[in-house]
């Protein structure tokens, strides 16, 4: 701001100002000069007026009355159900069976990936990465082989266990190279539609619905995982690895005690992206009879014929829930430094 | 010389791709010696140095420390590694730890001190490098000095045999050089085996036993630093000396 006399600052002006770029950040926009300020102010005014115009307009066009509901949709005893405990109830069955699904489906994720990326990043010729890369091969094997069973991969190992240790032990083997594993693991996943995942272990195997969505989402959400954690690492300076060499840690130690936690502090924005998206993908499990908190609330917009109010507390819910999970993690990332 | 050097460098070859960065490199660094690597930039000196850690591995000839071969890998190597300290140019701390979690680091999952033991050596150490008031700050909140003091520290938490500086205050801003290099001053006079791939001459004059004039992948000559300084031996170092010493 010029002049010497101290300039008011309105509302429109304050919203002009470009914030300075906090310490350790990049300006990546310089101040505004008045020509700048006044484009700035007209595209402003004109999108507020283009959002003003849509909701509007949306509102005619809910409000209006139609053939089935007569009244329109904003109408108040469409909202009546909602004071109702029962569906209360059933929402909540079905955020419980969202947030389950969800998080098994992330704790999974981010460990598969996060294994994935370090066996990616490294050499992968140390004992632990091959041990790892092992346990991930075995544990696809009983997978897979739950889901021809149709049972969970726990019964399945004491079912004819002898097949399966044999073949958990090929792959165990072909572990012993876990750099190309992961390669392979990730761009196969990757490339496989998530509906896909999620559908095969259920309409194939008779897998119950909410494991087969938990095994859908982890195989898929892995590999993002796993290529965001990886591009992470690259992100590092070659001296934190070298450093750690130099003080006598193994490439391991090094990968586990220097890399990796940098590493994911650096990708956490990406990671609650994938977080909050596989949050969401968990509504794809209506295809295998997955009563999650979307199906549950078209079911019951369907018995209380109130789509609209329905689908609006919905996704009320899920962006509260999501709302929470960036909250957090901002407030730990910045604890955590 | 006898054979007893801590470090044995002999016959030592290394290409990057079709470039000869080292050609028959033969040096011997005994227990309690200092010596300061110098010559132009390219010649191979910083090579050297992070071949003797194996940093870079070598196509030919032999380097031993403490009579034993190089390992080639997996925990052999890592130990050897934990008896060599390495202080790099660009500092390198590890940027998600505290000053004091950076230099107990080592002794805990290396060596397998304990914790309390490891803090309270960690503290001697900040002590010693002069930096007691940044134990629990990050690496990025510190002067560029003062890392590589930390740095320092931290090689030495390992108790190493030898320590390696590759170039360590050609990173500094001129008026930090001197907090670095008295810190090394205070080392080499306390009897500790260096060897230093500097810029810095005051310091080879000061510190070295021998100083190692490297060129084009050579070793060219080695000598006390009075007399490499007054009177060298080989053109190369003739001509290199006039170009860096002011007359």
């Amino acid at each position: 701001m010029s002049g010497g006399a101290p300039e008011r600052t309105g509302f429109i002006e304050r919203a002009l100002t470009v914030p300075r770029p906090r310490a350790g950040e990049l300006a990546i926009t310089e101040e505004l000069g008045p020509k700048g300020k006044r484009n700035v102010l007209i595209s402003a005014l004109v999108s507020l007026a283009l959002v003003a115009y849509g909701i509007w307009w949306m509102y005619k066009r809910l409000g209006a009355p139609t053939r089935l509901y007569p009244k329109g949709q904003f109408e108040p005893s469409l909202w009546e159900p909602f004071k109702r405990s029962e569906t209360w109830h059933g929402l909540w069955n079905g955020l419980q069976q969202t947030l389950s699904a969800a998080a098994v489906g992330i704790i999974c994720s981010l460990m598969i990936g996060v294994a994935m990326a370090a066996l990616r990043h490294g050499s992968g010729r140390s004992p632990l990465a091959m041990v790892l890369g092992g346990t991930i091969g075995v544990a696809l094997v009983l997978t897979i082989a739950a889901w021809i069973r149709g049972t969970n991969p726990i019964d399945a190992l004491t079912i004819e266990w002898y097949g399966y240790l044999i073949a958990a032990a090929f792959v165990g083997l072909l572990c012993l190279l876990p750099s190309y594993t992961s390669t392979v693991y990730v761009e196969f996943f990757r490339a496989c539609a998530l509906v896909l995942l999620i559908a095969s272990p259920f309409r194939f195997f008779g897998v119950q619905p909410w494991w087969s969505v938990v095994f859908g989402l982890t195989l898929y959400y892995s590999t993002a995982i796993a290529e965001v954690t990886r591009s992470a690492l690259r992100s590092l300076p070659k001296g934190q690895t070298e450093a750690g060499l130099a003080i006598g840690l193994t490439p391991t130690q090094t990968m586990t005690s220097v890399l990796l936690p940098q590493a994911i502090r650096r990708a956490l924005p990406n990671l609650l992206t994938q977080t909050a998206s596989l949050l969401k993908d968990t509504s794809l499990g209506f295809i295998v009879t997955f009563s999650d908190l979307l199906s549950i609330s078209q079911r019951l917009a369907k018995a209380n014929d109130n789509y609209l109010p329905g689908l609006i507390v919905c996704a009320g819910i899920y962006i509260t829930v999501i709302g929470i999970i960036n909250f957090t993690a901002t407030r730990l990332q910045r604890t955590q430094r | 010389m006898n054979s007893e050097a801590l470090v044995q460098i002999r016959g030592v070859n290394k290409w990057f791709g079709q470039n000869h960065v080292l050609t028959d490199v033969d040096l011997d660094i005994n227990r309690g010696e200092v010596v300061v690597v110098i010559g132009p930039s390219g010649s191979g000196k910083s090579t050297l140095c992070r071949c003797i850690n194996r940093l870079e591995t070598i196509q030919g000839g032999t380097i031993t420390i403490d009579g034993a071969a190089l390992p080639a890998e997996g925990k052999d190597l890592a130990r050897l590694r934990a008896d060599v300290g390495m202080v790099f140019q660009s500092f390198n701390l590890f940027a998600h730890k505290t000053i004091l979690e950076n230099v107990m680091l080592g002794p805990v999952k290396v060596r397998g001190v304990s914790k309390s033991d490891a803090q309270h050596q960690a503290k001697a150490l900040l002590d010693r490098v002069g930096i007691t008031a940044k134990a629990d700050q990050y690496p990025a909140e510190l002067s560029g000095g003062q890392q590589q003091r930390a740095a320092i520290a931290r090689a030495l938490a390992m108790k190493p045999k030898v320590m390696l500086f590759d170039e360590p205050t050609s990173a500094l801003d001129p008026e930090m050089v001197n907090e670095v290099l008295d810190v090394m001053l205070e080392l080499a006079n306390e009897g500790m085996t260096m060897v230093v791939v500097t810029h810095e001459m005051g310091f080879a004059r000061k510190a070295a036993k021998r100083v190692a004039f490297m060129d084009g992948g050579q070793l060219v000559e080695v000598a006390a630093p009075d007399q490499f300084f007054e009177n060298p031996q080989t053109d190369r170092a003739r001509g290199f000396l006039s170009k860096i010493l002011p007359h």
